[in-house]
């Protein structure tokens, strides 16, 4: 839980962390200054004791929290201001591919209900068109009466 | 000087506290190098680590406190589950130490 909060209180937390360093470093040269160090000196030699600063940071801060979900809040930020900046771009991109999703699902809703789905009827390889061409010039000149014969 | 014994930085931190009380890491370090007779360079950069690993493990909590320099520090103190940590680290180590113990013998 602690780790999931982390997430949102990166700046609080960096805080406190370089606070941390720093008091650590103030302890180390205090003693040091005790044992007869100039001050400079005492400094300097805090620091080196200390080992890497950024390193230990760099730990601290795969420690505390998710680096991976934090990684990825961090692409979605830079993704998002990326978009900002550039509106027009923007909207172009989004119209091309909604209107590429668009297309595509309303192809794919035709061909699925023409071609795939089977007739709603029980024997649907059994169904036959029938019709009579009586005259040069129609098409289909059935009668009902004719109809209902066959 | 020599780093810490692989595996027993835990240990020591938790032994620390529990008989030192709440400490800042600073002092943690600095007491577990003067147990050691100065023998051991324990420096916050592999400390700090370690402090944060054992917190998130609940063994141990931090509190707000003062620093000598008067800065608002970290101060880290053990908690109940540390405390049975600490006895299992301890048992642990001696079962360890007697078996090693026994095949240098032989």
């Amino acid at each position: 839980m602690k780790r999931f909060l982390a997430l949102f209180r990166k700046q609080r937390l960096e805080r406190e962390l370089d606070n941390e360093v720093d008091g650590y470093l103030e302890l180390a040269e205090r003693d040091l200054i005790a044992q007869g160090m100039t001050p400079e000196h005492a400094r300097l030699q805090a620091r080196r004791n200390f080992g890497g600063i950024e390193q230990m940071k760099e730990e601290h801060r795969d420690h505390r929290s998710y680096p991976f979900l934090e990684n990825l809040l961090r692409d979605f930020r830079h993704g998002a201001f990326a978009l900002i900046r550039k509106p027009g771009f923007s909207a172009v991109i989004i119209a091309v591919l909604a209107l590429g999703i668009g297309v595509n699902t309303a192809m794919f809703s035709l061909i699925d209900a023409v071609l795939w789905k089977p007739l709603p009827f029980p024997q649907p390889h059994r169904m036959v068109r029938v019709w009579e061409i009586p005259g040069a010039n129609l098409r289909n000149g059935t009668t009902t009466l004719t109809f209902l014969d066959w | 000087m020599q780093e810490v014994p692989y595996g027993t930085l835990d240990l020591l931190i938790l032994k620390t506290l529990h008989s030192m009380g709440p400490m800042h890491g600073y002092r943690i370090a600095r007491r577990i190098e003067q147990v050691a007779g100065n023998l051991i360079q324990l420096n916050q950069g592999s400390i700090h680590p370690a402090l944060i690993r054992l917190e998130n493990r609940d063994w141990i909590r931090t509190e707000r406190g003062i620093s000598e320099t008067k800065r608002k520090v970290k101060f880290y103190s053990l908690t109940k589950a540390g405390r049975k940590q600490l006895q299992a680290e301890i048992a642990n180590w001696e079962t360890t130490t007697a078996l090693v113990a026994r095949f240098l013998e032989s």
